[in-house]
């Protein structure tokens, strides 16, 4: 199983077509070059870029990052036999779960309470059974009563499921949050800007003195989308970039309320505070009708959600008491 | 017929032309089989794992035990060899810093053209197993010593790079996978100092954690630090204040708990154990309780590189009272042994993760992980010796060439004093042409030196290959570095680099270069014999100049195409065989040598004026000369044809004119020029001069001083 993401976000070189490296500099620094680390984490390629007018720091910057992708990849990674998350699944419980696992599992909860459901990390048995070419109603219905994320259970002692045979799958959060672990480990050593895309992308410091991030975002509508992004992160989904079974035609996003239930929209880009909120709610507000979408920005203070209709029709919601509070369909 | 296929009958064909013996494709290559390699390097491997870490190596398995490493030069380091191209040597490096075996894979080396054979410099790749990479290595030219490898005869350059590739690949990856430990911790030396500090050495880092950042991200999971009905704390209020340490060292450790409990705790350490000291105030305990059911501690975890290290129970060691003077309020003092089996390597920077945990309103955990990086001050780290730390920084482009320098200096030193004795001869040419024995006598001093010390003591002959290389670095990019590796060359080349714009070609052609110099000696033997010289018409000798010429550019042109080629054509150039490798060679080569010295026994410097590519390539920059030096009288050419009947190269033209692209700057004409037996001008001065002493004139000395002052 590989999810290749469709390239749908670039962060644009700003107006004047200056390089990327220029957009990092703080003022008066006009020294900083632009290191960058290129690999693969979680089967995606992956890349760090950060600025820094020292280049044996830089690197050494970089050879951290690289080490703690590394090391959370020990993990996460559903292709490590010995990744927590592996042995989790392999057995149901696993003691003395790292503190990381527990953390962005708590996350995923709160985003699955936030969305009723529509994200949930339990939903890999469904997603096996729709993966498989043999698939049927009935498994689909057996496996389907596998998920729910009400019967994972998250403690610093162990994690454990409430039912046999469930499984998670953190595809839609743990490249989300291995980006704000690398984030934080950049800003604890006192880099002052980076750009961390690892599956997603996430940015570190301000850019340039009052210009914000120029994310570009492809609609496939011809026109490319221009979305400022201040200190924070944005991810997307894209329902048809992966097809998980030929025979069926399904894709790659399952709904964990049930697997005839299609996705709503063709494409959702979140922005918000932590690359792992906005990785996990662009994949659940997929399956969430637009009447909901503020409720839910409002709950979860994400801040901002584009969705792409099945019409491909823009939506652009903002969270009210952020800067913008205006809805707008173009 | 393709451009390859015509280069590779070409290449055949002039083979064929210069006696050239069976290995004549110059670069050899084939796809790595790291099983296979892995397997001749550890004869008791059976396999490989999957290609890793930067720089990457492939791990060598004996069933489940790691028995070492198969690295690659080229993946490590970008060294460019003689021929500016790279070469890839496959390593084997032992867990114990040894290698455990060495095969070149791929080498474009000119030195592998003809003479030095693959297997020549295979047998110089293998003596490096078993060599310990901690220990410096020094390539030399004559005796083998410990940790010196002998150079290739003939390829110097070569050998020092290959050496230095496989030594700092070696240690590269040695460190990335943690055989070398790449610093040594200084624990005992002791420096009283109190707690503040500590803190501003950076021997104890500190890192103070907030409500409000804790209750911000605790809340993305829904949760928050306390019960929902308790009295929210407020935002600035502080969570944790952590401090950590390494303990180990005595100037933090025995600062901290005094003398008493640092020696007992220290007593109880096994060998290569750590110690890591954390205190904390505030709201949240790092150490918490639960530890004491689970038996692991759940608050924190120790992070170096991606290894994860749990501190179990039994590992906490609990510190009562610090000794040191001002400390802060602390709630906990805590010190956590970390057992050499975990790899913690206190040289390398680590961190301390304080997770904290909350609750939902559900009863729901979640949690917020907090860092406090730590990397011991440099203070504490002990270099091993300046050059081995020096060599372990893969990143570090390492100036072998100082090195080379230092090691030849007194080489050095007599080519500089070499060369500035010659700058002083030419400024004061006409002191020396004045007097035939003198000139003589300089000139064949010179000569000699130039072919004993300079040519077969020290092998610095110039050749076309520099020039072709040189060119190469600058369509490929130029690097200082590599023309430094040859210091005697390298000064050589400034050198003549000067002259060219002073005198043209001929000071290095005439002086300088140890295979001209040998075929002067060798016709002046030949002349004393009475051997007869050729005299060549000088419009056959004009129509052959050329020739240089032409094999001049085909070098330059092939080289641009194929290095190895021009590298086996440059053998045109009889020097490697007749200077460098003092005529012990494959006997193709010494007699190719020594037709041309035999040649030039009737012609003389026949190899200089007709064929020579170097010479070619010095005559075209030489354009740019900006001086004359060579003294002519207006009846030079027209009324006489002295000095061009007895230039020893016929590079006077017989209109007078002295060609500075054939000239090697010899000084015969001006010591025909003044002398009074021979030119007529100088002839008829005397006769002057001596008819006016027999008449008794006083001006006798001032007419003299007069003629000599003459202008050209």
């Amino acid at each position: 199983m590989t999810l290749s993401r469709r390239r749908v976000l670039s962060i644009s070189a700003g107006l004047a077509g200056a390089g990327l490296g220029s957009r990092f500099l703080p003022v008066g620094e006009s020294r900083s070059e632009i290191f960058e680390w290129r690999g693969i984490a979680l089967g995606a390629e992956t890349s760090i870029k950060i600025a820094h007018n020292d280049r044996e720091t830089a690197v050494g910057l970089l050879a951290v990052a690289r080490d703690e992708v590394d090391r959370l990849e020990d993990i996460f990674s559903l292709y490590r036999p010995h990744s927590d998350v592996s042995r989790l699944n392999a057995g149901g419980r696993i003691e003395d779960p790292a503190p990381e696992l527990v953390s962005c599992l708590a996350q995923a909860r709160q985003t699955s309470l936030a969305t009723g459901g529509a994200f949930d990390v339990t939903v890999a048995p469904l997603w096996t059974a729709l993966s498989d070419p043999a698939t049927s109603d009935e498994y689909q219905a057996e496996a389907q009563a596998r998920v729910g994320f009400e019967n994972l259970v998250i403690d610093p002692a162990a994690v454990e499921f409430k039912r046999p045979h469930m499984a998670v799958t953190l595809n839609g959060i743990a490249q989300g949050y291995i980006t704000d672990r690398v984030t934080n480990l950049l800003e604890d050593s006192g880099l002052p800007g980076a750009l961390i895309c690892l599956g997603e992308t996430r940015a570190l410091g301000k850019p340039q003195a009052g210009s914000p991030w120029n994310v570009e975002l492809e609609t496939g509508q011809g026109r490319p989308l221009h979305l400022a992004l201040e200190t924070g992160a944005i991810a997307t989904s894209c329902s048809d970039a992966t097809i998980l079974n030929r025979a069926t035609g399904q894709g790659h996003l399952v709904n964990p309320a049930g697997a005839d239930l299609p996705p709503r929209w063709r494409q959702v880009t979140v922005v918000a505070r932590s690359a792992t909120q906005a990785d996990a709610l662009s994949t659940g507000l997929t399956f969430v009708e637009e009447d909901a979408w503020r409720g839910i920005l409002m709950h979860t203070r994400a801040i901002r959600a584009i969705g792409l209709t099945l019409e491909n029709e823009i939506v652009d919601i903002k969270r009210s008491g952020s800067r913008e509070t205006e809805s707008s369909r173009i | 017929m393709s451009p390859g296929k015509f280069l590779e009958h070409l290449r055949v064909f002039l083979a064929g032309l210069l006696f050239v013996a069976a290995p004549v494709g110059a670069a050899y290559a084939w796809q790595p089989d790291s099983e296979a390699l892995a397997k001749a390097f550890f004869p008791i491997a059976t396999h490989t794992g999957a290609i890793d870490g930067d720089p990457p190596s492939v791990p060598v398995y004996q069933r489940g035990r790691i028995v070492g490493y198969l690295l690659f030069t080229s993946d490590v380091v970008a060294s460019k060899g003689f021929s500016g191209k790279p070469f890839n040597i496959a390593i084997g490096l032992d867990l114990e810093g040894h290698i455990a075996g060495a095969r070149i894979i791929e080498q474009h080396e000119p030195i592998l053209v003809i003479g030095v054979s693959a297997s020549d410099l295979d047998a110089f790749v293998q003596g490096f197993v078993g060599l310990d990479i901690r220990t410096p290595v020094k390539v030399v030219r004559s005796v083998r010593r410990q940790n010196e490898m002998d150079a290739v005869s003939g390829a110097t350059i070569s050998s020092v790079v290959l050496s230095d590739s496989i030594i700092r690949a070696a240690r590269a990856v040695a460190r990335e996978r943690n055989i070398l430990e790449s610093n040594s911790i200084d624990f005992d030396s002791f420096t009283e100092s109190d707690w503040s500090h500590l803190i501003n050495d950076g021997s104890i880092m500190a890192r103070r954690i907030l409500y409000g950042q804790v209750s911000d991200e605790l809340a993305a999971s829904g949760a928050s630090l306390f019960p929902p009905q308790s009295r929210e704390p407020e935002a600035d209020a502080i969570v944790a204040e952590i401090y950590t340490a390494l303990a180990t060292p005595a100037s933090i450790g025995k600062n901290l708990l005094g003398d008493l409990s640092y020696s007992s705790l220290v007593a109880g350490l096994s060998d290569g154990d750590q110690v890591i000291f954390v205190a904390g105030s505030g709201l949240y305990s790092f150490k918490g309780t639960s530890y004491r059911r689970s038996g692991v501690f759940d608050r924190f975890q120790i992070v170096q590189g991606d290894r994860t290290i749990r501190v179990p129970a039994e590992n906490y060691k609990r510190v009562d009272e610090l000794e040191i003077s001002g400390p802060p309020k602390l709630r906990n003092s805590s010190l956590f042994v970390l057992p050499a089996a975990t790899g913690f390597d206190p040289a390398r920077p680590w961190r301390f993760d304080l997770i904290v945990t909350g609750e939902t309103s559900a009863g729901e955990k979640a949690s917020a992980i907090y860092s406090v990086p730590y990397e011991l001050p440099e203070k504490f780290l002990v270099q091993h010796d300046t050059e081995a730390t020096r060599l372990f920084g893969y990143s570090i482009e390492d100036a072998i060439w100082v090195e080379i320098w230092q090691g030849r200096l007194g080489d050095v030193f007599i080519v500089l004093l070499a060369l500035f004795v010659l700058s002083l001869l030419l400024f004061m040419q006409d002191r020396i042409a004045i007097s035939r024995t003198l000139h003589g006598r300089i000139r064949i001093g010179f000569l000699i030196f130039t072919t004993v010390w300079l040519g077969w003591y020290a092998g610095a002959q110039l050749s076309v290959l520099n020039v072709l290389t040189f060119a190469e670095a600058l369509r490929t990019g130029f690097e200082w570095e590599f023309f430094l590796l040859e210091p005697l060359v390298f000064i050589l080349w400034g050198f003549v680099a000067l002259t060219l714009l002073f005198w043209g070609r001929g000071v290095y052609c005439g002086w300088l270069c140890p295979f001209g110099a040998m075929q002067e000696l060798s016709n002046k033997v030949a002349r004393a014999l009475k051997i007869p010289q050729i005299k060549i018409p000088f419009v056959i000798n004009e129509r052959m100049w050329p020739l240089k010429y032409v094999v001049f550019l085909i070098l330059f042109a092939v080289a641009l195409g194929d290095m190895a080629l021009a590298q086996t054509l440059a053998e045109v150039e009889p020097f490697k065989t007749a200077v460098v490798l003092h005529f012990i060679r494959d006997w193709r080569f010494v007699l190719y040598a020594l037709v041309l010295i035999g040649l030039g026994l009737f012609v003389e410097r026949a190899y200089c004026r007709y064929l020579c590519p170097l010479g070619a390539a010095l005559a075209i920059p030489a354009r740019l000369r900006m001086f004359e030096w060579l003294r002519r009288r207006w009846i030079c050419g027209t009324q006489c044809g002295i000095c061009a009947a007895n230039c020893p190269v016929q590079a006077i033209h017989p209109d007078g004119k002295i060609n500075p692209n054939e000239c090697v700057h010899c000084l015969n004409c001006q010591v025909l020029y003044f002398d009074d037996q021979t030119c007529p001008t100088m002839v008829q001065q005397r006769k002057r001069r001596e008819k006016l002493a027999r008449s008794g004139s006083p001006d006798l000395d001032k007419l003299n001083t007069k003629t000599q002052g003459e202008k050209s």
